[in-house]
Parts: C-alpha cells; structure tokens; sequence
C-alpha cells in the first residue's frame, strides 16, 4: 500500500474498490493503520485517515465522486505513465556531437 | 627612380584613387601592379592605404601593404603592423572555416616575434581545428598566461576526447592522454549502459584535469538516465567555460529545465522535439500541454491535445482522447455547455456528463453564477449518467442542491446588490430542495437551520429545529436554539425542559449549564412578580446546583436574599447576602445588585434604605477599573431588558459620577474600556464616552473599534464635524483595516466618517458604498447611490448633524 501523496486517491490509498462495503474500506482502514500507527508515522496516518473520511460510508463516497476535483487521472499520472514506457535513450559520444554541430 | 614632383604627387593620387577598388585592380589581371604601385607610394600613403584596407575590410591588402612597410623598414612598428595583417586576415578565414589557410597566414606572423595573447590563442584554436596538432602545440608552448594555458589544456582535452586520433592523442602529455582514453571508455561504458563501468572509468580523473567537463557531463547524463533530473541538473552546472563539453551541457540543462519550451514557435513543436533530443515526444507534448494550462492559454491547450490525439495509434485513440479529456478539463476553463468543442477534440465521454461537471467545479473559484448554471445542467443530466447507479441518483441530487445552496450563501454573503437573483434561488430554496430528496442528512437539515437564521426567520427556523429534533432528538445546536426561543417568548419551563436535554447529550457543555441558570433565573423572577414565592425560591436553589466555581453568583445570591426578604425570613437573606459579598470581587459590585434587586422585589423599605447607605459608601469609596466595568456591564444589561425599578435614576446619576472619578486610571484594560465606553454611549453620556474612547485609542492603538467609538461620541455631542484628533485616529484606523484586509471595519470606518452614524439609513447606503469603492465593484453603476441632502461636493456636509435627525434622500 502506497501512502505517498496528500492528494492521492483515497482508493488507492486504503486500497480499495468503489464498489467494496463500508466494512471492507473499515477493515482496510484498520489493517493501514496498524501498518502506520500515528506515533511512529504521523504523515502516513494523517493520510491514511484523510482517506478513510472522504470515503468511508456511502455518502461520503458519492459526494468524493461528485465534488472532487482530483478524482481521475491527471495530467501528471498520464506524463508519468507516459514515461515509464519509454525509458530515456543513451546518447553516444558521437551522436551528441552531431547534434551539437546540427544546432551550431 | 625619382618621378618628378608634380607628375608623382599626380601619380600618387591616382594610385590612391585607383586603390579604392582593389578588387577591380585584380580583375583587370594586374597584381603586379599594385606590388609595384605600392613600392613607389610614400610611407604616409602607404599608411593611408591600409586604412582604406581597413575600412573595406580587405586583410588582403593590408598584408601586401603592411609587408612594403616592413621592406623598407623593418622597424618594430612595421613588424607589428605586419602581424596585425596577418592576424585580421587569420580571422577573417576562421570566420569562413579555413581553418588550414588561417594556421599558414599565422604561422607567418609567428615568424615575426613571439605574438600577443589573442594571436597565440587564434593560432592554437586554429592548429586544433585544422588537425595541425604538431603547431598547436608549438604554440602552447609559448602561451605565457595560466589562464590560456589551462584554456588551451581543455580545448585540447576535447578534441583528444571527441577524435581520439592518435595524432593528438600522440602529441598530447600522458596525463591528458591517460585521460582522454578514459573519457572515451566511459562514454562507451554509458552507451550499453553500464553506470558501474562509467563510475569505474570517471574515478580517477581528478578535478584540476582538462578532460574534468567531461567527467561532470558524464555523471550528469548517468543521472538522466536514472531519471534523476536534479542531479543531473547540478551535474551540468558545473561544468563553465566555451569548450565541447560546456555547450553540451547547456543543451542538455536546456532540455531538462524545460522540455515544453517555445510552445509559439515552430508549429508548436519544441526546438528540442526538432532536435531529437527528447526521448519520448508524448512526453513532450504532455508537458506542452501543461505549460499552456498552466500560463491559463486554454485554445492553445485544446489544440496541442488535438495534435497530440492526431499522433496516437487508430486502436488506442479514443481510449486514450477520454483520458487525456478527463485530465485536462479539470484544469481548463471550459463554459458550461460548451461540451460540443471538447466532444469534438476528445470524443463523447459516455460515462458521465464530465465536463459539465468539471466545469461547474472549476468555476465554483471564479464564478459562482456559471457554477451554478452548471450544476443546474448536470442535475439534468444526471438522470442518465451511467455513473452513479439508480438507487444513489436522488441521493447525489440531494448533494447537488446542498452544493449549490453553499454557493448561493457564498453570493448571498456578499451583500444584496451583488449577484444575479434571476440564476440563483437563494440557499434556503436549495437546502429544501436537497432535504426533499434525501431528508435522512443531519448535515443538509442544519445548513437549512442556519440559513434561516441567518435570514432572519426566526418562525421558519423554529420549525426547522423542531424538525431536526423530531428525527435527532439530542441535536444539541436546536434544543439551544429552540432554548432561546423559548426565553424569548418567557416560556422557562420549557427552555428549561430543552437546556436539561441538551445537558443530558453534552453534559460538559459549559454553556448549557449557564444558559440554564439564566433561565431559571429569569423564571423565578418571573414567578416572583406573580407572588410565587415558594416556586421561585425553588427556581433559585436549583440555579445554584448548576453553579460551577468560575461561574459569577453574585446575581443568584442578590436575587434570591431579595426573595427571602420579601418572602420575610431575614436570617436566612442576611446569610444569602453575605455569600453574595463573599463572591463578589468588591463589595460594590454586590452592594449595587442588592440595592437593584431589592427594588425590584419590593422589599420592606428599612431593608432598602439599609442597602441603599451601603452602597453610597461603596460609590464614595476610591472608584477601581474593574468595578467600574462591572457597574458599567451590569447597568447595561438591565437596560436592555428594558427593566424599570425605584431608585434607578439615582443609581444612574451615581454610575455616572463613579465613572467620571475613574477616568484617567491606568489599570483599565482593553476589554473594560470599550466595555465603560460602550455603555456611555448607549447612556448619551457623549462627552465621557468619548473621553474613555481617546484613552483607549491612545492606550490600545490596534483596536480599530476606538476610534469609531470617538467618532460616534462626538456626533452625538452634535458637533459639525469630528475633532481633527478624531479625523487622525480614523485615518489611522483606516490604514490599518485596509491593511488587515478588514473590510467590514474600513467600511464602518468610512460611514461614520462621512454619514455619521451608520445605524442611519444613510449610514447602511454609505456602508455600501464604501464595500462598493473597496472593491472596485463596476456593478455599482446600476444604481445611483443618492448623497444626503445638504452634502457638498467635496464630501463635506453643510450643517451640524444629531444622531436622531434622519437624513433626507432627495432621490429615495
């Protein structure tokens, strides 16, 4: 489980699914922060709760599914995945110098 | 031969002026000529002729002339005339990449004498560039300054670098050589792609090494290939100066620091997408878009997406086109109803009407009106929005209506000439409307309370929280409310009934517990003015269980020794009375409720006249600043219960007298003096409320509230206009409000300034304008804010002002 980011969705966060009952997302809950109790990682709790809150009951869910504005992939998530695919090439010598003789 | 002198000067400015064209001389096949036009033109005309040579720029013919100079007169000067030619000329053939023709004119000069800096630096620039390593490094050798000689160390450590000819590599010293060989290595080590070997082949190139560029530009693209930019950033920005591997290293900063630059130019394609230099042109392009978003260029936005979508493979188009839609429209500014021109770049979104909902929530920063025309449109088209399953759809409508009743009270916060009341239905409509659908929210049916509150429903809002209560029988917030009623209307008991179930569900409330002392209080008064003593005495000693320590219970033992004596038990008044001095802080305080309650509860009247003699003792006594804010506060509060007694005028008169002796001590604090000033003012005790007032402004010059008070005492002195230690203190004031951001206050600063009183109609309007002029509001044009009759044009008024006189609006 992935508690990197004060923004992240709180799905991935607790690692769940819509569609999962308000006692899988408890029990999810509970198993992270038990994972990441408050006194020894404060900033991974205060995420891991931040999440529970906007999702754990069917309400909440649905007001996360129609007022958030981080809810779906960004601009940063497809940049990411974008680059994962491609990993950056390793210019030789030669190349790097035929390049820099094209832009002078 | 010796031309005669008049046929020779002829002779010479012909030759001048055929000079002038050098270039046709030569066409005309006669070079010759001019060596020998040259050996027959004095000196002076020779000089004069290389200026000429000079300002055409034809290093040519400096030469030639400069070495007729030197033939004759193999003086210093010439030589260094000579070495002049021959450097323009080198130049002039670097410039056009003849870098073999430029190293022969300079080998000529260097035969002349050991050369200046800039010659020896050309000559050694150009042996490298033309591959003649052998001279270049004989010039080395003769560079005298560190400077070009490191210089020339570097330049030589890239070429052994980028040729790896043996030739340089065989003239080169064996450090450089040994080094060079390694950066080679290290380079080959990074092209299949082993960091360790790379690291290997970098160790031991130490810092002062020409080739050492080189080394920061290799561990910089190591990190790049890590992915670690940063790095990679700092690596780079180590390496200075103007050889290979600091320009490689600029280019290559270049495209970390910003890969989606020059977004305008080139068709919207980066300079290093031409290049080829980014590795992957999606990325690119994304980063492209971002930056147009981010610079708020929503079409230029819009159409990199288009062409990015356009670069996207046939099969993974449309998934891919719904993606990057949902990503981008959160962070455009996309109209409500334009969806036609985002379905037409990223296809129709069939799982949910999303970009009308992205742009209703975008807009909720910018524009509440469009948000909630948005949220009208969504709430339409939700009925078919696959999204949210049937069961949940009056659910999410009850949350739409609960949004958009939170945006109406943003636009109804800001007062009731801002807004278009045609779009919105006020946040009341809308709360009501989400509890239709779903009225099960807690949430929703408190806003709704609020709201009506907050309007001033008060008959609405009581049936609000009896709502709530009927669903939420211990919401603690209606049974206060519906408390407060309750006391409005004098029905205790059942106030009493609500604050014992609002304990019941908080039983640390602090304040239940006083609210519920006051009520019982008031009850027994109540019940005290019907005779039911009995009752009443029953009031009081279950006030005092709800008595906590820090609570005051000097009113309770007043009241209540009151009742007693009326009720005729003396001993047991007497021993109330002595509790109630017991807590209070001065006997004062204890000897003024006394003397107050027991007036009201008709005491015999020995009992008064007892009371009244102690407390005249207690008003000759040295006046404190705490009492005189008790006194101040007490009296204010049986003012605004309207409560009239015997005696009170005398009170008065001694209440006032006691705060004139207190004026002027030092230890009032903030709270006591607007408190005592406050009071004055409601008392029309102009004059010393406005002296309190100066010394609090004086004493707490952070408290804006001070000089409004001033300002208010002095217009109701019925003065023409303010003091001008007034004026300043305002001004001052306003200063610090603007500063603050404190918009209410410069507004009440402004009205009092310029209307006088803002409880005035006048000073309403006024309060608005002020609000308007604060920010900038252009909808202030659609209607005229009439000015007071009698007011000039310079904004000062004509006559004296009393707080009482309405102010006359020839327009209203």
């Amino acid at each position: 489980m992935k508690v990197d980011s004060a923004m992240a969705n709180p799905y991935t966060v607790l690692g769940v699914q819509p569609e999962d009952s308000d006692e899988a997302i408890r029990q999810n809950y509970l198993k992270a922060v038990r994972q990441y109790p408050p006194d020894r990682h404060p900033d991974d709790f205060r995420r891991v709760h931040e999440a529970y809150e906007r999702i754990k009951d069917e309400e909440s869910r649905l007001a996360f599914l129609l007022f958030d504005p981080t809810q779906g992939e960004t601009l940063d998530d497809l940049i990411a995945e974008e680059a994962c695919k491609t990993s950056t090439p390793r210019m030789g010598l030669s190349t790097l110098l035929k390049l820099l003789d094209q832009r002078r | 031969m010796v031309w005669p002198r008049s046929s020779s000067q002829r002779y010479e400015q012909e030759a001048i002026d055929r000079l002038g064209h050098p270039t046709m001389a030569r066409k005309q096949n006669k070079p010759k000529t001019l060596i020998l036009h040259y050996q027959r033109l004095s000196i002076d005309a020779l000089y004069e002729c290389i200026d000429r040579a000079r300002e055409r720029n034809d290093a040519r013919a400096g030469i030639d002339i400069a070495k007729e100079c030197y033939r004759r007169d193999p003086s210093p000067a010439h030589t260094q005339l000579l070495c002049e030619q021959y450097h323009r000329r080198a130049r002039q053939l670097m410039e056009k990449n003849l870098a073999t023709e430029a190293m022969t004119v300079l080998g000529h000069a260097l035969l002349l004498g050991p050369g200046n800096a800039d010659l020896l630096r050309l000559a050694f620039d150009c042996g490298l560039r033309s591959g003649r390593y052998e001279a270049a490094l004989q010039v080395f050798d003769r560079l005298k300054d560190e400077a070009e000689k490191a210089r020339a160390r570097v330049l030589l450590a890239d070429e052994a670098v980028a040729k790896g000819e043996a030739a340089v590599l065989g003239h080169a010293d064996p450090p450089l050589r040994e080094d060079a060989g390694r950066i080679r290595r290290a380079f080959a080590a990074y092209e299949r792609g082993d960091d360790s070997a790379v690291s290997a082949e970098l160790q031991p190139i130490g810092l002062r090494s020409p080739c050492a560029a080189w080394k920061w530009l290799l561990v910089g693209l190591s990190a790049r290939a890590r992915e670690d930019p940063d790095a990679a950033r700092k690596c780079w920005s180590r390496v200075n100066g103007d050889g290979t591997a600091a320009r490689l290293a600029q280019t290559l900063m270049a495209s970390l620091v910003d890969p989606s630059s020059d977004v305008a130019t080139g068709g919207g394609r980066s300079p290093l997408e031409l290049d080829g230099w980014h590795p992957n042109p999606r990325v690119a392009r994304l980063h492209q878009i971002k930056a147009a978003l981010g610079r708020g260029h929503a079409k230029e936005a819009l159409r990199l997406c288009s062409s990015l979508i356009g670069t996207i493979d046939r099969a993974e188009r449309q998934a891919y086109a719904l993606r990057l839609g949902r990503a981008v429209c959160g962070l455009i500014d996309v109209e409500p109803g334009s969806g036609n021109t985002l379905q037409r770049i990223f296809g129709p979104q069939p799982e949910d009407h999303w970009y009308t909902r992205a742009a209703a929530l975008r807009l909720e920063d910018t524009d509440v009106d469009e948000a909630l025309y948005g949220w009208n449109l969504y709430l339409r088209e939700l009925g078919s929005s696959p999204a949210i399953a049937a069961p949940l759809r009056d659910r999410a409508r009850s949350l739409i209506w609960r949004r958009m009743g939170e945006l109406n009270e943003r636009i109804e916060a800001d007062g009731p000439f801002y807004g278009d009341d045609d779009t919105s239905c006020g946040a009341v409509a809308c709360y009501r409307k989400s509890i239709a659908y779903f009225p099960d929210c807690l949430e929703t049916q408190e806003k709704l309370l609020d709201s009506l509150r907050r309007d001033g429903e008060t008959r609405a809002a009581e049936v609000q929280a009896e709502h709530i209560l009927k669903r939420w029988p211990t919401h603690v917030s209606s049974l206060l409310f519906s408390a407060e009623r309750c006391v409005e209307r004098s029905a205790f008991r059942k106030a009493l009934d609500y604050l014992q179930r609002a304990r019941e569900a908080e039983p640390f409330h602090g304040n239940i517990s006083r609210q519920m002392i006051m009520c019982l209080l008031l009850s027994a008064r109540k019940r005290l003015d019907k005779s039911k003593i009995d009752l009443a005495r029953k009031d009081y000693e279950e006030a005092e269980t709800f008595h906590q320590a820090t609570d005051d219970a000097v009113p309770l033992y007043c009241k209540w020794a009151a009742l007693e004596w009326r009720a005729g038990d003396a001993p047991r008044a007497e021993e109330l009375v002595t509790r109630a001095h017991a807590a209070a802080v001065h006997p004062l305080q204890s000897c003024y409720q006394l003397a107050i309650e027991l007036s009201r509860a008709e005491v015999p009247a020995e009992v008064r006249r007892r009371f009244e003699s102690e407390l005249a003792v207690q008003w000759r006594g040295r006046p404190t600043a705490a009492n005189a804010a008790a006194v101040a506060g007490l009296t204010m509060a049986i003012d605004a219960t309207g409560t009239d007694y015997e005696g009170r005028g005398t009170h008065r008169r001694a209440v006032s007298d006691y705060l004139k002796r207190a004026h002027g001590l030092d230890e009032f604090t903030e709270a006591q003096l607007m408190s005592v000033g406050q009071f004055l003012l409601a008392d029309e005790d102009y004059r010393l409320a406005a002296r309190y007032a100066a010394t609090g402004a004086k004493r707490f010059t952070e408290n804006l509230q001070f000089p409004l008070l001033m300002a208010k005492a002095e217009y109701g002195q019925g003065l023409r206009r303010l003091t001008r230690k007034s004026r300043k203190l305002l001004a001052r004031a306003k200063e610090q409000a603007a500063k603050a951001g404190d918009v209410k206050t410069l507004a009440e600063l402004e009205a009092v300034q310029y209307f006088g009183t803002i409880d005035s109609r006048a000073g309403l309007l006024g309060l608005l304008e002020a609000f308007a002029e604060f920010e900038a509001c252009e909808e202030e044009g659609d209607f005229a804010l009439p000015r007071p009759r009698g007011r000039r044009s310079n904004g000062r008024s004509r006559g004296a002002r009393s707080p009482a006189e309405p102010m006359l609006f020839e327009d209203i």
